[in-house]
């Protein structure tokens, strides 16, 4: 039996089409539903389930995320709320938007009638980079209340170097603290490339120098591949992309 | 949570394009970033007070960290007024070096020799002091730290200040 995967969907797979997503909310005081079209959507359903997945099946079980491209982050963090597709590009999921589920049977009809409406424009790269993402977004560690502002500081560092081209050298770029007087921090880059180390570490000493010495001291920077990353370090460490961090009252105080 | 208020400046607001009367929401304002004040002659001494304290540097090792004079530091250290067409050029040195040596003074344990020590041990063949000199701070503070704590090749980046599951946890994300 022919799959979907069979079919030529990805995770990751683009689809072009003009299509409702869904949301419940309180509106008036009732309980209500409301529908928004979309015209951009990647498939995040996974592809051992693409491939056991009769593409004439009714049934709605196909995850579609909706893709935006008004504002991309500046870095493509593991945990970030929003999620570059692709290296230079502008298109992005957010974490929070709203998805739609639709059925193997009005896929295979959207592409049957505009064959253009499919693309796989991701590499091997970016679709290992949003399988890993749609994996962690149910898998944030939360910081301790006492380290919030440390946190939202050395996000913050971060965000000012926006612009400086070693940013984009970053994968993520992760910390771990101790509390103390001043509270200790580390930072780990996870970088594209072992290239230019030396580098990568001299840019997250400028972060850590921006943080203000109250809310912490960086006594430790390490940068390495993905390869040299352990797992271990990806679980138990905060992330410091800056689309992760949110404030409604302006910096933090303090902060330069 | 949104903050409304009610600025009455604005009451008459129709040449900003507001309706008058309306509540501002002040946070839903553009931010705008207020350039800090450079620091004052007085702060600069300060700061190079400090340095002094934390590292028991004489007028001369300052001067080798500061790319100057030791003539130009002993001036700054006691508040002379500063002469010469590179003083300026001196005095932007010294808010890096401060924040930079403030730090490893706290990591060396508050100890002068330690931190004197740290600063000036050769990291990667350049020390901290070299790397002050030539006006780069972000390298003199990894010289210094790998001075203190020589990194060791493990294979893999582990942490050593992993965040423990269970602990009283506020997600930032939805922190407001």
């Amino acid at each position: 039996m022919a799959s979907l995967y069979d079919s030529g969907w990805r995770q990751g797979s683009l689809l072009q089409s003009s299509l409702p997503v869904e949301v419940i909310v309180l509106a008036g005081g009732q309980v209500a539903s409301g529908a928004v079209n979309h015209g951009r959507w990647v498939l995040a359903t996974q592809d051992c389930d693409l491939d056991g997945t009769d593409p004439s099946a009714p049934d709605a079980v196909v995850e579609l995320r909706p893709v935006y491209d008004h504002a991309p982050p500046s870095a493509r963090g593991l945990r970030s709320r929003k999620l570059l597709l692709a290296r230079g590009a502008r298109d992005y999921l957010e974490a929070d938007s709203p998805r739609a589920m639709i059925s193997p049977a009005a896929l295979t009809e959207i592409v049957r009638r505009d064959p253009a409406a499919r693309t796989n424009p991701l590499t091997p790269e970016d679709r290992l980079k949003l399988k890993t993402w749609l994996g962690k977004r149910y898998d944030r560690p939360a910081v301790p209340r006492d380290a919030v502002d440390l946190g939202k500081a050395i996000a913050s560092a971060v965000d000012a170097r926006r612009a400086d081209p070693m940013l984009a050298r970053f994968r993520d770029i992760l910390w771990q603290y101790q509390a103390g007087d001043p509270p200790r921090f580390s930072l780990f880059g996870i970088l594209d490339e072992e290239e230019g180390a030396e580098a990568a570490r001299a840019f997250l000493a400028s972060v850590g120098l921006s943080v203000p010495q109250k809310l912490g001291v960086t006594d430790e920077i390490r940068v390495g591949t993905a390869r040299q990353t352990s797992l271990h370090l990806i679980e138990t460490s905060y992330s410091a992309d800056v689309t992760n961090i949110t404030w409604q009252k302006g910096t933090p105080e303090g902060a330069t | 949570m949104t903050h409304r208020l009610y600025v009455p400046m604005l009451e008459d607001a129709t040449r900003y394009g507001t309706a008058p009367s309306e509540p501002i929401d002040i946070f839903a304002l553009p931010r705008i970033d207020i350039p800090k004040a450079a620091p004052r002659t007085a702060d600069f001494r300060a700061m190079a007070q400090d340095i002094v304290k934390w590292t028991l540097w004489s007028d001369r090792k300052l001067a080798k960290a500061l790319g100057t004079t030791h003539p130009t530091v002993h001036a700054l250290l006691t508040g002379t007024p500063a002469v010469g067409s590179r003083s300026r050029e001196v005095l932007q040195r010294v808010t890096p070096t401060h924040a930079v040596i403030a730090r490893i003074f706290v990591i060396a344990g508050r100890d002068p020799k330690r931190t004197a020590t740290a600063l000036e041990s050769p990291s990667n063949g350049r020390s901290a002091v070299a790397h002050l000199r030539a006006g780069h701070p972000d390298r003199a503070y990894v010289a210094a730290l790998d001075a203190l704590n020589p990194p060791v090749d493990t294979g893999l980046m582990t942490g050593s200040r992993p965040s423990v599951p269970g602990e009283g946890r506020v997600d930032y994300l939805a922190e407001s």
